[in-house]
């Protein structure tokens, strides 16, 4: 059998199934585009348009920045004549339009235009020179970035992680804020390039949101009901797996009808199945304890 | 030659011809060849709740939106996914399936489990002959040049072995590989990968970002998606060789 004959039977066989079977496919032929919810979030009113989000990405990626980079090197200019919006979109705690160009991809918060997201693709890191700035440089940068565009760090504490990419190095600059040992919607971030010191990714995730109470359900409680909720997921149930966990954080999130809620994020996996087993994200509701499996 | 397959529906029937076609009639090395438009495939397995095969889907629907031919594979060992009439063939390659630092998995039942080691070493007895492979096999032939991106989509692809090595990436990089991406850490078997392999995909082959680049975009889109509560799942992890390649539009690598 030729390979073309090959090949043209292999594309009946996909059309096929294809022809009797309409699952995913479609919802993966395009970009993520999760569409608003019926259930409304009144934070996720819409009070802008998307011209002013295009307007809110430009304010930012045409302002100059005083170079604080190693010798003084400029960031490479967005061009920002093709910016397009589309949207709305949900997300995980606002609606955005995403704004989109050759060198931009930017989400746009419709409550109240900050620019939540940007990533500057022409200005991600080509390379590793061997050579690194300090990370008080790096936060040094990230600051006066942020400052730059109008975006307030205050009360927040910056801590600073070099990124290994393989063949990049960057900082990563997080200002996070936490209640009650808890993260709550105000976070700012900027990653850059551990080099030239040129910043390429920048977020600003924040909304409004009540201070939250002490969680009911202790970090043990909640590690040990995302390990039970595990068991038998990827493996048999034997008397007594073992397990490592590897991220447990306390935050604030909200449903998608905007209620407020405190959960537990636990990523766990059993570690008595070897390279065999999956690894999980596991919810834990910090005030009733009760779980989600994320999958 | 070469039987693909729509990875959604895999009836036994269909499952078996494969397995027996695959077995007599594709040589371990079959000839490589240069397609127009250039061939992506994409290997996925199926073990209890690690179902990756909507990954597959989400990078073949996008990488063919943009000009490549894509395949969504199941039920083929990591040899197979090698071969002439695959990796050799590709110019785009990834496997979705569990994994560790020096090699990732694939199996469509449990039973039978295969993987692609970045050199003998991590092969089990030091053989890399079928079912499973070693990209170290192909880096004296230089075979494999032609292929412009690689995804290990798998835990600790790419964390460093003792000796500081990204194990699979260079032996990738040592075979004519342009680019490829692991991750350094646990990732999940849940969503996140699957909002990142679309979201990736989308940003390098369809809008035409470099790999870096179009990373962290699907970074940014993971950690925005509801109801991941701003957890990235191990994906904000990913470690990248060929940071600059572009795959707009659809071509060989060099």
């Amino acid at each position: 059998m030729s390979k073309n004959l090959a090949r043209g039977l292999s594309i009946i066989v996909v059309g096929a199934v294809l022809a009797v079977t309409v699952v995913g496919v479609a919802a993966a032929s395009g970009h993520q585009n999760t569409e608003p919810n019926k259930a409304v979030d009144p934070y996720f009113a819409v009070a802008t348009t998307p011209d002013a989000a295009i307007a809110a990405v430009k304010a930012i990626v045409e302002t100059p920045v005083r170079s604080l980079a190693a010798g003084g090197m400029a960031a490479p200019t967005q061009r920002t004549t093709d910016l397009t919006a589309s949207g709305p979109y949900d997300g995980d705690l606002f609606r955005y339009y995403k704004v989109i160009g050759r060198d931009v991809y930017a989400m746009v918060d419709v409550h109240d235009s900050h620019v939540a997201s940007l990533v500057l693709a022409n200005c991600a890191p080509t390379g590793y020179s061997g050579s690194s700035i300090s990370p008080d440089k790096a936060m040094a940068i990230a600051s006066d970035y942020l400052a730059a565009h109008g975006v307030s760090t205050d009360s927040l504490a910056p801590v600073v992680v070099a990124k290994d990419r393989g063949e990049v190095k960057t900082f990563q600059v997080t200002w996070q804020k936490t209640i009650n040992s808890a993260e709550v919607p105000d976070l700012r971030f900027v990653e850059l390039d551990a080099s030239t010191g040129i910043v390429f990714v920048m977020r600003n995730a924040s909304r409004p949101y009540s201070t939250p109470p002490a969680a009911s359900v202790s970090a043990n409680d909640a590690v040990s009901r995302a390990e039970q909720a595990v068991i038998g997921l990827d493996g048999p149930a034997v008397t007594k797996p073992a397990f490592s966990v590897s991220e447990t954080k306390l935050q604030v999130a909200f449903s998608a009808s905007g209620s407020q809620q405190l959960i537990w994020q636990v990523m766990v996996r059993r570690t008595d199945l070897g390279q065999r087993a999956d690894a999980f994200v596991v919810t834990v509701d910090a005030m009733t304890g009760k779980t989600v499996v994320m999958q | 030659m070469r039987l693909k397959k729509g990875s959604l529906f895999a009836p036994a029937a269909v499952f078996a011809v494969a397995l027996f076609l695959g077995g007599l009639l594709l040589p371990a090395h079959a000839a490589a060849a240069v397609y127009s438009p250039p061939y992506a495939d994409f290997g996925c397995s199926v073990f209890n709740n690690w179902d990756s095969r909507p990954k597959c889907d989400y990078a073949k629907a996008q990488v063919s939106s943009a000009g490549y031919t894509g395949f969504s594979n199941s039920y083929l060992t990591a040899s197979t996914m090698m071969s002439g009439s695959y990796a050799q063939s590709d110019a785009i390659w990834g496997i979705f399936g569990h994994a560790g630092p020096g090699g990732i998995n694939m199996t469509a039942d449990g039973a039978n489990w295969s993987a692609v080691y970045s050199d003998p070493t991590h092969a089990p007895g030091g053989n890399c002959g079928a079912p499973n492979a070693c990209l170290s096999s192909y880096a004296s032939s230089q075979i494999l040049h032609r292929v412009r991106f690689m995804l290990f989509g798998g835990c600790e692809t790419a964390k460093r072995n003792a000796t500081g090595h990204y194990e699979l990436q260079e032996a990738a990089k040592a075979d004519g590989v342009d680019s490829s991406i692991g991750f350094s850490t646990l990732i999940t078997t849940g969503n996140q990968l699957s909002t990142w392999t679309n979201s990736f995909f989308y940003w390098s082959t369809v809008h035409g970002q470099n790999v870096l680049a179009a990373a962290t975009s699907a970074e940014a889109d993971v950690y925005n998606t509801p109801s991941y509560y701003h957890d990235y799942g191990g994906v904000q992890n990913s470690v990248v060789f060929g940071p600059t390649v572009v795959l707009k539009p659809a071509a060989y690598g060099n």
